[in-house]
């Protein structure tokens, strides 16, 4: 595995790529093939504007989960032109094996599963890092924290003094001290990075909103494509992706009978409808939160019951949060919970459920079962199971 | 923790959202001296387009409209079939 070693963490002097093993590359390759075969929309593409190359030598860095199905979107860039540098969008969502297939056909890559926060930023640095200290031209964001990272590091350039307000989390401090590091040996690394960036295209509900925010403020720097309210995207990966991946995780994680439990869906988007629908063809028995008259109206004419998070309390066998928001469980909902009560998130970010308040509570005992599962045990002998530490 | 846990979501429904991602980065790099800051949505002819690629790979036959029943829609028979305001 590759060790927290970050002295170079804003070398511009780039490196060729960082994953967990390189030797799982044909491992990667043979499953790259298979998926080819079921991403006919996307092959299609890649056939049809293949000849042309009409991103011919044009830098793209991609902050997306780097999974199979990222290396063929990836080798499509590549296809068309593209000069591409990626990293992974999410600290486990990175299939090793994939990864090490891309880095093997020559794409500069960083990514691997089970990055520490540190190493998550400095990879998406690494990205975004071409030679000769140029930035991306084109951005591929999920989730928004490149376009995050250029425009926090062009308003330090300016003056801004974000980086020395206290953090609201470790990330957000992580973020900071990268900021910081950059600053003071290259002062304007971020203002040349924007001086060439031409776009970014957004695929989650949650980076286009931190996008329309950012423009609202006026502080949007580049155009952006919206990707994720095309219907192809949000009305099915939102959807249908969910429906089939939500219990595919929780199956693989605990090993848990579905059928009689008790699910508890926070929100119902097209992820939380995903979701429900997702555990109800399980067999489990399925109840909805919302804070949106419209989709409650949704949620209880489909046939799920419609209650506040806490009157689930003691009933639910599962939690699953997809809000985009923030606090929707908390460490007291969690101590009220049903004994081996399984919480996990589906939605874009880990504050959903709150893990940091959890860690830090006196008295409760975690246990590792596996990598992202572990159990915390409360004082009242209770215990419940996070799955990815909350974690998308 | 679906990706966390297992391995995301299925190659055939990410193949939709990359085919966007993919259009939306030729379409930027195109009309590059173009577009001004702010934020876009795909023409509703390509977002279609991707649908209709995933088409065959499943079987499905589409039916197509008559000329008459265009008009009668006020749509052209090669799309876009719904308004802006639709919401599917």
């Amino acid at each position: 595995m590759p060790t927290a070693t970050l002295e170079s963490s804003t070398n511009t002097q780039s490196l060729d790529y960082k994953v967990a093993d390189i030797s799982l590359a044909d491992f990667g390759r043979k499953e790259i093939d298979i998926a080819e075969q079921e991403m006919p929309g996307l092959m299609a593409i890649r056939n049809k504007y293949a000849a042309g190359k009409p991103l011919a030598g044009v830098r793209v860095t991609g902050s997306l989960h780097m999974t199979i199905q990222t290396a063929v979107l990836i080798e499509t860039m590549v296809a068309l032109g593209a000069d591409v540098r990626w990293a992974s969008c999410n600290i486990f969502s990175t299939q090793d094996h994939a990864a090490a297939a891309i880095a093997a056909a020559g794409v500069p890559v960083f990514a691997w599963k089970g990055e520490t926060l540190e190493e998550y930023w400095w990879c998406t640095n690494q990205a975004l890092s071409f030679p000769g200290g140029k930035g991306p031209q084109l951005v591929i964001d999920d989730g928004g924290d490149v376009t995050l990272l250029i425009h926090k590091g062009v308003e330090l350039e300016k003056g801004d003094k974000w980086v020395d307000s206290p953090s609201g989390s470790h990330e957000e401090e992580v973020i900071k001290n990268l900021l910081k590091q950059v600053y003071k040996e290259t002062p304007t690394r971020w203002e040349n990075v924007a001086k060439e960036w031409r776009g970014v295209s957004e695929e989650t509900t949650t980076g286009v909103h931190r996008l329309y925010q950012m423009l609202e403020k006026g502080q949007l720097l580049v155009p952006a494509i919206n990707v994720n309210d095309s219907v192809t995207k949000s009305k099915f990966d939102n959807l249908y992706g969910c429906r089939e991946s939500l219990v595919d995780g929780i199956k693989r994680a605990t090993d848990v009978m579905v059928a009689g439990k008790v699910a508890v869906v926070c929100g119902y988007g097209d992820v939380g409808k995903g979701s429900a629908a997702s555990l109800r063809g399980l067999g489990a028995r399925v109840m909805v939160t919302e804070i949106d008259p419209i989709n409650a109206l949704q949620a209880a004419m489909e046939g799920y019951q419609v209650t506040t998070l806490e009157e689930t309390l003691g009933i639910g066998d599962i939690y699953v949060t997809c809000t985009g928001n923030v606090d929707i469980i908390t460490v007291e909902h969690m101590k009220l919970m049903k004994d081996q009560a399984i919480v996990c998130n589906i939605g874009h970010f880990d504050n959903e459920i709150q893990m940091e308040p959890l860690n830090a509570l006196q008295g409760v005992k975690k246990l590792n079962i596996k990598p992202q599962v572990d159990k915390y045990t409360f004082e009242s002998g209770n215990s419940i199971f996070i799955l990815a530490e909350g974690r998308w | 923790m679906n990706l966390g846990c297992a391995t995301g979501h299925p190659s055939f429904v990410m193949s939709n959202s990359f085919a966007n991602q993919t259009l939306a980065q030729l379409d930027l790099w195109k009309n590059k001296d173009t577009y001004k800051v702010g934020i876009y949505i795909l023409p509703k002819k390509l977002d279609e387009e991707v649908a209709r690629l995933h088409l065959e790979k499943i079987g499905v036959k589409l039916t197509t409209l008559s000329k008459k029943q265009a008009d009668y829609l006020g749509v052209s028979v090669e799309g876009p079939y719904k308004a802006e305001h639709y919401r599917y």
